[in-house]
């Protein structure tokens, strides 16, 4: 019975630890977000402001899916374990903030939090951080898995993996019609689901890319910028397959403005980027050719 | 489609193509080769003989081949190297497993004739010396260089002086010696001995539908029934 008193205590002390981790969001929300400080630090209405309750909890959500991904294997040494544990889950979430600061200098470069979220209630804005977050989440994740507890390797992948998808972020102008910026101001939905299936096909993308075994750091890092080229090959070719086989027309329907497009254009766009993410993820991650050494 | 489209897509795949050919790792390390030439200047060092001990495809549309050598030098221990080579060269080389498909002399003459392995050494003074058996004149190596017919493999075999006259004939000939029981070659019994290696492997690269299915049903069903 001791035994699993004990057992149990330790689960809930680690229960405790990563609610001080949440804590620990909520000061360095304060630090990225200076001017907004009164508001994090006093209490939440979720009903008051959706858009801000999005943009708070998606970060929750990342913070979470890092921890889930954290190990604590007691056999190996109570104190060791619990180390182990602390370095590896502050090192995931200092580096998904600072992947989340940098990520938004990059995406709304012009764009500021407290007019948007705070002052005009963008929901346009407050679905893209939500797929952001997440996606920057599943790309922290992705990378403590591949870095195999090496804290080096780990940040060399982290910086990598931020490159990749900050100038994937970019490429955005190229493969939609949507203008992100003039539409972002109009608060349009159609942009944030479009902008949104866009970063997690990218994010799809990229872990499929840094998916596969790793002997030395140079040849990872190789093999990762080739099966990203291979996936910006592959993806044209399955958004123009699905294009021609379904019949989709992108332009306007007679009569209509494009100024402002339809919810519907942004939810296609979104679902196709989303959709032609996965299928490219396939094809540069889960083809296999073996190698001719052990025929030898 | 826009023009500029097209052209970055090309620009894409150039750099895709380009990169993987200098950075990728498989391409680290392997030579090409292309013919006879092209093998001649790979080898350096003489009395040379280059056994071909294994050869392989990979590839489902475009195929690359593989060969692998086994390089005897006469004063030193062998070395097995890797190759890509042509289809051409390959299909010119499929029935001469377990043999000596490019050789050079002490005074660098070469040779591309496949003969039985080692034939460089056969006949040459500074490694051996014929002596009389019941079988007529037999080659036998000096003490020192007793570990050739090993790496050759050559072993328990008796080249005959009429072995070495035939090897002298075929490279005046350029016609391929397989020994005169058909003794070496793809097909042959000392090469079936002597580099098992390239037998072990399935190469019967038929794809069985009724095989298929039924190892899906074996793996599925019987081990079930079988925990059950």
């Amino acid at each position: 019975m001791n035994e699993i008193f004990d057992k149990l205590l330790i689960r809930f002390l680690f229960t405790v630890f990563i609610c001080l981790g949440l804590l620990f969001y909520k000061y360095a929300h304060v630090l990225f977000y200076p001017s907004q400080k009164k508001q994090i630090l006093k209490k939440i209405y979720p009903s008051e402001n959706y858009v801000d309750t999005l943009h708070v909890f998606s970060r929750l959500i990342g913070i979470a899916l890092i921890f889930s991904t954290l190990e604590f294997n007691e056999y190996i040494g109570f104190v060791r374990s619990v180390l182990d544990f602390f370095i590896l889950g502050t090192s995931g979430i200092v580096l998904y903030l600072v992947s989340l600061y940098i990520m938004d200098n990059i995406v709304f470069y012009n764009f500021e939090y407290k007019d948007e979220v705070l002052k005009k209630k963008n929901a346009s804005y407050g679905i893209v951080s939500f797929s952001q977050s997440i996606c920057m989440a599943f790309l922290v994740r992705n990378i403590f898995q591949e870095s195999e507890h090496s804290l080096i390797i780990l940040f060399i992948l982290w910086l990598f993996a931020l490159v990749l998808f900050g100038f994937s972020t970019k490429l955005f102008a190229y493969v939609s019609k949507l203008s992100f910026n003039s539409l972002m101001i109009q608060k349009n939905i159609g942009l944030a689901f479009s902008y949104s299936g866009f970063l997690f096909g990218n994010a799809l993308i990229i872990m499929a890319a840094f998916h596969h075994e790793h002997h030395d750091i140079v040849s990872y890092c190789i093999q990762v910028v080739l099966k990203t080229l291979l996936g910006a090959l592959i993806f044209p070719v399955f958004r123009a397959g699905v294009i021609q086989v379904f019949q989709i027309q992108e332009g306007p329907t007679e009569g209509k403005s494009t100024d402002t497009p339809h919810l519907g254009y942004g939810i296609y766009e979104g679902s196709v980027f989303l959709m032609v993410g996965l299928l490219t993820s396939i094809i540069i991650g889960q083809i296999h050719f073996g190698t001719i050494y052990p025929f030898f | 489609m826009n023009l500029n489209k097209i052209i970055i897509y090309s620009l894409l795949l150039l750099t895709y193509l380009g990169l993987s050919k200098s950075l990728s790792p498989s391409e680290f390390g392997i030579s090409y080769v292309f013919n006879e030439e092209s093998l001649s200047s790979m080898i350096k060092g003489a009395p040379v003989s280059v056994i071909l001990v294994d050869t392989h495809s990979t590839g489902f549309i475009i195929k690359t081949y593989y060969q692998k050598y086994k390089v005897v030098y006469g004063f030193q221990t062998y070395e097995e190297i890797i190759v890509r080579t042509s289809r051409a060269f390959t299909q010119k080389n499929k029935d001469f497993i377990g043999m000596s498909i490019f050789r050079r002399s002490e005074d660098l003459n070469e040779s591309f004739t496949p003969l039985p392995p080692g034939s460089v050494f056969i006949g040459n003074r500074d490694f051996g010396r014929w002596r009389n058996t019941n079988k007529g004149k037999v080659w036998t190596f000096y003490r020192a260089y007793r570990y050739i017919p090993q790496y050759t493999g050559l072993k328990g075999y008796n080249a005959t002086y009429n072995v070495y006259q035939q090897i002298q004939k075929s490279i005046r000939d350029d016609k391929p010696f397989f020994g005169f029981n058909d003794e070496f070659g793809t097909k042959g019994s000392i090469t079936r001995r002597e580099f098992p290696a390239y037998f072990k492997k399935d190469r019967n690269d038929q794809f069985d539908l009724k095989d298929y299915f039924s190892d899906i049903v074996k793996r599925n069903f019987r081990a079930s029934r079988g925990a059950q």
